[in-house]
């Protein structure tokens, strides 16, 4: 059996660099408290790196076998990329790079919404009329999917942009080193 | 011999004793009794042969064992028995009694310890179920989350078995400092097997034939599509099927005085850990020998392969010049 522990490591420390960056961003921004910042974006980061991970079990058989083998070579011989000539600007990969980043705000946007929303009485939450037919789980699901806080999303996007950098800067730095 | 069982068997109930003095039957040590009354059963059904009883009374033994142990754990405050019982659980699941560890039982020990670490979250002191605290919410879920994280870690174990399953060639490459192997065995590069592989092949091939025949399969007409039929052949031996499209093999006929001198080269083009498609080679000479039998001649075909190498310079700049 093969324990890939370079990857294993290599993403606790980009988690726990991301969690820095974005409970940071938070507590300055959203003036969010120190505790309130780290747990959510903790949880967020974490959801997130599971459905990416499902995501790539899912989808791996599929793949063409290129990128295939640059995943396989990541994950055993932590080098996906030789050198920095070795980088394929494809318009592809640069799509498919813009489309992942987008969604995985998109999920901690609504992560995050759906923690804020059952960590606060509904009171507090709701401004329209709570009818009796819904259950309070309905009502918080509801209430979590229709929020859109502008000034959050904004965070959210700037912390997770802040995060790929510095995540793509230790990958650099590794490749330097290498 | 019968009274050192017996002895055997006290000492054991004195060790043993504690854990099952009930002091009330809703206790843990209860259960405990419960736990062994039900797989004494499964052993007696075991040796009876009453197939379903023994099925039924070691499952049910394990559903009481899983909540001994976990009683157990809260009793003592034992902060890991979350995870122990995970444990327990998916052996219920997914278990068996071949002694391997099934891959559901190790992906799901994480997801069912972290179901069980929240469950007191959920419950309260006469098991009836409530939403937990809001305070305690988030922290919920970064437990539950960092338990799917792992066992997405160990899903992953599965996938990279599956890749080198694929793909052998990858467990013969560098592999040192990024990830930890066990229980791996040493083999040598898959380019040598392979190379080998090709060198049986054309032993096989070209020694029950004749000189004569063998310069006739040598000829420029016939060598291309028989040499390729070796190496196709060898390749159906020594390659899982994905692997076979990923190996490179390029045979070049070098200058020799008599017979032939046969160099193979086999590339690999899948995931490497280093620039550069690693080379083997392997030369074969093929030469007409003459075996002593009843003091007569006879003329047989000898193969001879030196050992396969790694190159380390690339392959046309061998020494000896390519015929054509």
């Amino acid at each position: 059996m093969i324990l890939p522990i370079s990857i294993i490591a290599f993403q606790i420390i980009a988690l726990l660099v991301s969690i820095t960056i974005e409970s940071f961003l938070f507590r300055k921004q959203l003036h969010w408290t120190r505790q309130d910042s780290v747990q959510y974006v903790t949880a967020a980061n974490l959801i997130t790196s599971v459905i990416l991970w499902l995501f790539l079990f899912g989808s791996e058989g599929q793949l063409p076998q290129w990128i295939r083998f640059r995943i396989i070579s990541l994950i055993l011989f932590s080098s996906s990329f030789e050198s920095f000539d070795d980088i394929p600007i494809d318009p592809w990969i640069v799509i498919g790079f813009i489309l992942t980043y987008v969604l995985v705000c998109f999920i901690k946007i609504k992560i995050l919404d759906i923690l804020k929303v059952s960590t606060q009485p509904i009171e507090d939450l709701s401004e329209q009329d709570i009818t009796e037919s819904d259950s309070t789980f309905v009502l918080r699901v509801r209430l979590a999917f229709s929020q859109d806080d502008r000034e959050k999303n904004k965070t959210v996007f700037l912390g997770n942009l802040l995060s790929v950098i510095a995540v793509l800067g230790l990958m650099f730095l590794q490749l330097l080193f290498n | 011999m019968l009274k050192q069982i017996q002895d055997i068997i006290q000492s054991f109930w004195q060790f043993a004793k504690p854990a099952f003095d009930a002091p009330t039957a809703y206790s843990w040590q209860g259960l405990a009794r419960l736990t062994l009354f039900s797989f004494i059963v499964a052993v007696i059904c075991w040796v009876l042969g009453i197939d379903w009883v023994r099925d039924f009374s070691s499952t049910l033994g394990q559903v009481f064992l899983i909540f001994t142990v976990q009683w157990w754990g809260v009793h003592y405050n034992f902060k890991l028995i979350p995870w122990v019982t995970g444990a327990l659980v998916s052996v219920l699941f997914f278990g068996n009694l071949t002694g391997t560890i099934p891959q559901a039982a190790l992906i799901t020990w994480p997801l069912f310890s972290g179901v069980i670490a929240v469950l007191p979250d959920f419950t309260d002191r006469n098991l009836e179920l409530h939403s937990p605290k809001p305070e305690k919410r988030p922290s919920i879920v970064t437990l539950l989350s960092t338990q799917a994280l792992i066992s997405c870690w160990l899903q992953l174990l599965f996938v990279i078995q599956a890749w080198t399953e694929d793909y052998p060639a990858l467990l013969s490459d560098d592999l040192d400092g990024n990830v930890v192997a066990i229980e791996l065995e040493t083999r040598s590069p898959q380019g040598v097997e392979f190379l080998n592989a090709i060198a049986v092949e054309l032993e096989t091939t070209l020694v029950p034939l004749s000189w004569s025949e063998v310069q006739k399969w040598m000829q420029p007409a016939n060598r291309e599509e028989n040499l390729t039929g070796v190496v196709v052949s060898a390749a159906d031996e020594q390659l899982t099927p994905l692997e076979r499209a990923l190996w490179d093999v390029e045979y070049q006929l070098l200058n020799q005085a008599s017979g032939y001198r046969l160099q193979f080269t086999a590339s690999w083009n899948g995931p490497q850990s280093s620039v550069g498609a690693p080379v083997h080679r392997k030369i074969c000479q093929i030469r007409e020998a003459f075996q002593a039998e009843d003091d007569f001649q006879t003329a047989v075909v000898d193969v001879e392969c030196d050992r396969a190498q790694k190159l380390d310079i690339p392959p046309n700049s061998e020494p000896n010049q390519p015929v054509e």
